[in-house]
């Protein structure tokens, strides 16, 4: 007996509505970005401007999320630090998917030594600790949210080359891509034209996880001291201060880690909802 | 007379799908007493695989059993789960279809087989695997070819296969199940694996229970068959009895679309053509039965009184103490075979 | 992985043999390949560390020493041989445990090792004990209640706990447990002198920030591992057998499961030493992870230039352990067959 009979298979576009998680993840990085986009134009006090009469205020109708030791609105810090995330992790993915789609789109068209030199790198790569990598790059590129996105990229290369030739290694096989190689196609016109269509969805999903480890990665980075630098306000930056004072103002250390989850729960979710409705073998399960 | 081993009366198996419900397998009776083996033949789709799991009580999550399912008088139907266990494997055992997928690929074959009898009998390891050891030379995978420690990707289909039957017997079990435990193998291993199954129930005297939509497998292993088609038994009899008349059209048409059945019609045809005759038409949804003999829709000799009623088993012949019945209102008379 | 075949009709083989064979063989491989990445991996920290700007000489001895020191410190640093010579220098004393001399602290390396590995290496063992202990808690528990309320309630907090970055959760605890509840330390860590639990006690809070967000990201993994073997046919075989549904759970669908959930440990270890370095830092202890820190704050090339190559070859330490138990938990990799 099977469900196909009892339940019809439903439409691309009512899965769409259907996804709960992918409603929800989609809901919560629009605001994630419209908060960033809005913190060009406005924000509610300037997150550089010091106020000492103000400063250590716990949250109230003035300051929603309280006010740190310099009297800043964390709010406003908070919104000018999303745009500082995005930016960053924007870059990042870039620099990673960039150079890692093509490099796993090559190992998996030439096979062979080629494909086991790209393999072999990047298992390299995994052994470094991601964060120890990123750690000793801006030391030695110096802090700096630059180095920062530089860094990040980095490690998300390996990650990008190891999907796409995992997903399009079996493409190479197919019959179609077989004709459109005895047709006289070259390595990089069938990549463009048969293989990346094909496995966009997947790049796209790994993506999303990629963007959310990137948050992450740049609060990380930015709490020890060596990603984005003061006076831009930054989430990790602002979970560092947080804990001198955290006796006396523990909201502090809420809020950007509450904003840090917010934006990678988001985009988590975002990214499951995606791969349930593109990849029809994670979908059967559910 | 004493008690029948199992008996299933006016027993159905319901699947719910949300506020439907369906029958996917309609008042079947069955009896089946120590020591006899019975075959219930189909196609995929007939119901005759879901009986078997609804006398092991395994039938999927939304499926539930109706009716009578007694096992040596006691009623099986709506027994607690825990009770339940102590049936499975010891009193009723189980051979499954698929041997590469049925053995569990992280665990070594002795611990598959010894783990019966240490759950049922209480057995420590040591006794058990001494166990086991005797099961795999009585299953033909003699020592020291055949370690216990030997796991099932190192050994052949034909070869799990036997795993499975020693896992089956280990613990003497008064009834064995088997849902086509050779329709996966190669053709050559088939005899061998139906021959091991052949003798072993000849020695140790438990009933089988054989469920196939093979009619040479089912016309040398069994004393008596019913035919399932669409959820009901059409028709049911000493096997002999049911191969020479296929009073229902439906068991006629299963026969000829059989390689066995067209050989043997061949033979006394004189014909040298090999041709099987496939059934028309498809088997109806279980969803969308009709109140009617569901096989109408199909049957060439169909006639206007068909598409009224549910046929009932009527008794066709009596055959020492065993009766042929089949369901329908226009059995056929002539005989296929002698 | 290469699988041994062996000929279909072996007469008299020995199997044990070939199991040995092949276990040396798999063993022998993974350890050439962790010993030549090891190598490859310190080549290119040395590497890394030549291009990082500044001199340690003009470090050590301030911006205006004047160039004879600075050229007889670089004589005494070896600093004026040529760079393959300074590398199979340092990597050969790195194989005999001589890691060099810490500029900063003019302390054989070693010695500041010692103290700080006995704070790092208990926090990351309890971290992922924490980490899988939790996750198979939690994954099977949701496997086995898929669908149900618990399944919803325990994922749900598991997809929020894989978004809580551990500084954060460190903070939280700090907050919570150090602050509020004065249950454990806010920082700091008072050494193994004075017994067990007084060492550990510090490390409680930091091991939970860092394997609460892995245990949530392994217990999904765990969970749709489990969800997926208990589809099995073998896990039908078990419960006909007689097992109950949490020992068909327990014996046969965990185990099974258990092996895309040990690659993820072996992936989350390189996760957690990272990790490590930031939570030392929220928690002030003196741990491997702040000496790498200090160590390239105070361009400490050699000390930077140890630890990291030191970290590395753990993570692929860890991962060749990993492709070991691997091979134990799945026979098919580890052992011949057909």
């Amino acid at each position: 007996m099977s469900d196909t009979a009892i339940t019809s298979e439903p439409g691309l576009f009512s899965k769409l509505l259907g996804s709960r998680s992918l409603t929800l993840g989609a809901v919560v990085t629009i605001i994630l970005v419209a908060m960033a986009l809005v913190s060009y134009v406005w924000t509610p006090y300037s997150p550089t401007a010091m106020n000492f009469r103000d400063k250590l205020q716990g949250p109230s109708l003035a300051h929603w999320f309280g006010t740190d030791n310099f009297g800043r609105d964390i709010l406003s810090m908070i919104m000018v630090g999303a745009r500082n995330s995005i930016s960053v992790s924007i870059v990042a993915v870039l620099v990673g998917a960039g150079i890692g789609v093509p490099l796993g789109a090559w190992a998996a068209a030439r096979g062979g030594w080629v494909d086991g030199l790209v393999m072999r790198m990047s298992d390299l790569a995994f052994a470094f600790p991601a964060l120890l990598t990123a750690v000793i790059i801006t030391a030695i590129f110096g802090p700096g949210a630059t180095n920062a996105m530089i860094a990040i990229g980095i490690f998300n290369i390996p990650v990008f080359a190891r999907v796409t030739r995992g997903a399009s290694m079996g493409l190479w096989k197919r019959e179609y891509v077989q004709a459109a190689r005895c047709a006289g196609r070259g390595d990089v016109a069938i990549t463009l034209l048969h293989i990346l269509p094909n496995i966009n969805h997947i790049l796209l999903v790994q993506v999303t996880i990629q963007f959310a480890l990137a948050i992450v990665a740049e609060a990380g980075l930015s709490y020890v001291g060596l990603g984005t630098q003061p006076p831009m306000p930054s989430w990790g930056k602002m979970l560092n201060d947080a804990q001198t004072f955290i006796y006396q103002a523990p909201w502090l250390a809420i809020f950007p880690g509450l904003a840090i989850t917010f934006a990678v729960l988001g985009l988590n979710l975002l990214g499951d909802g995606l791969r349930d409705i593109l990849d029809p073998r994670v979908r059967r399960q559910r | 007379m004493t008690r029948p081993l199992l008996q299933l009366a006016g027993m159905s198996v319901e699947l719910s799908a949300g506020p439907s419900r369906v029958d996917i397998v309609s008042d079947v009776d069955l009896e089946l007493n120590r020591g006899e083996r019975l075959g219930i033949v189909g196609e995929s789709g007939s119901g005759k695989s879901m009986t078997a799991l609804a006398v092991m009580g395994l039938l999927p999550e939304r499926m539930r059993v109706r009716g009578e399912l007694s096992f040596d008088g006691r009623n099986l139907a709506g027994l607690p789960e825990a009770e339940y266990c102590r049936y499975r494997g010891r009193r009723v055992a189980m051979i499954f279809q698929e041997p590469m997928t049925a053995l569990n690929p992280v665990k070594s074959i002795g611990a598959q087989i010894a783990e019966g009898r240490r759950l049922h009998l209480g057995e420590t390891r040591a006794d058990a695997e001494t166990k086991a050891r005797a099961l795999l030379d009585r299953v033909g995978l003699p020592a020291p070819r055949f370690d216990l420690d030997l796991y099932p990707h190192q050994l052949s289909g034909g070869q799990r296969q036997r795993v499975m039957i020693a896992m089956a017997i280990a613990c003497e079990p008064d009834l064995l199940i088997a849902d086509e435990p050779t329709t996966a193998l190669d053709v050559t291993v088939q005899a061998q694996i139906l021959d091991l199954l052949d003798d072993l129930i000849e020695d140790t005297g438990t009933a089988l229970l054989l469920i196939t939509h093979d009619l040479g497998v089912v016309s040398e292993m069994t004393d008596r068959i019913a035919v399932m088609y669409a959820g009901r038994i059409i028709e049911t009899g000493r096997t002999d009895d049911v191969f020479a008349r296929m009073a229902h059209p439906y068991a006629r048409g299963l026969f000829a679309a059989s390689p066995h059945g067209a050989a043997l019609a061949r033979r006394q045809a004189g014909e040298a053509r090999p041709r099987l005759n496939a059934i028309p038409g498809i088997v109806p949804d279980p969803f969308a039965r009709p109140p009617y003999c569901s096989f109408a829709e199909r049957c060439s000799f169909a006639e206007p009184d068909c598409r009224r009623a549910i046929p009932p088993l009527d008794l066709i012949n009596t055959d020492g103490n065993v009766q042929h019945r089949a369901a329908c209102f226009h059995p056929r008379a002539r005989m296929v075979a002698p | 992985m290469q699988v041994r075949r062996r000929p279909p009709h072996p007469v008299a083989v020995d199997i044990s043999a070939i199991r040995e064979v092949n276990v040396i063989s798999f063993v022998g491989g993974r350890l050439v390949s962790l010993i030549l990445t090891t190598l490859v991996a310190s080549v290119i920290v040395f590497l890394l560390m030549q291009v990082l700007p500044g001199d340690p000489a003009v470090l050590m001895l301030g911006m205006n020493a004047d160039a004879d020191a600075i050229a007889a410190l670089h004589r005494q640093l070896g600093l004026d041989q040529p760079i393959w010579i300074r590398y199979l220098q340092w990597i050969g004393g790195f194989v005999v445990g001589d890691f060099g001399t810490s500029l900063t602290y003019s302390v054989p390396i070693r010695e500041l090792l010692g103290p700080r590995i006995l704070v790092t290496l208990p926090l990351a063992l309890l971290s992922m004990a924490i980490s899988v202990v939790v996750a198979i808690a939690i994954g099977v528990y949701a496997a086995a209640n898929r669908g149900k309320t618990g399944d919803t309630v325990v994922m749900g907090i598991a997809q929020v706990g894989v978004a809580v970055p551990n500084f954060w959760l460190a903070l939280l605890f700090i907050l919570l447990f150090a602050l509020k509840l004065a249950w454990f330390p806010a920082s700091g860590f008072s050494g193994w002198q004075d017994g067990i639990w007084n060492g550990l006690h510090s490390l409680i809070l930091p091991a939970f920030a860092l394997g609460l967000p892995l245990a949530a990201i392994l217990g999904r993994v765990t969970r749709s591992a489990v969800i997926e073997t208990l589809g099995e046919d073998f896990i039908r075989t078990a419960r006909a057998k007689g097992l109950t549904r949490a020992g068909a759970l327990w014996k046969h669908a965990v185990p099974n499961a258990l092996i895309p959930v040990v690659t993820i440990i072996g992936l989350q270890f390189s996760f957690l030493l990272a990790g490590t370095i930031i939570i030392e830092n929220v928690f002030n202890l003196p741990g491997i992870g702040r000496l790498v820190f200090q160590a390239i704050a105070q361009r400490d090339l050699v000390t930077v230039q140890t630890l990291v190559t030191l970290l590395a070859a753990s993570v692929i330490t860890i991962n060749f352990l990993v492709d070991l138990v691997y091979g134990y938990l799945d026979p098919r990799l580890s052992r011949g067959g057909h």
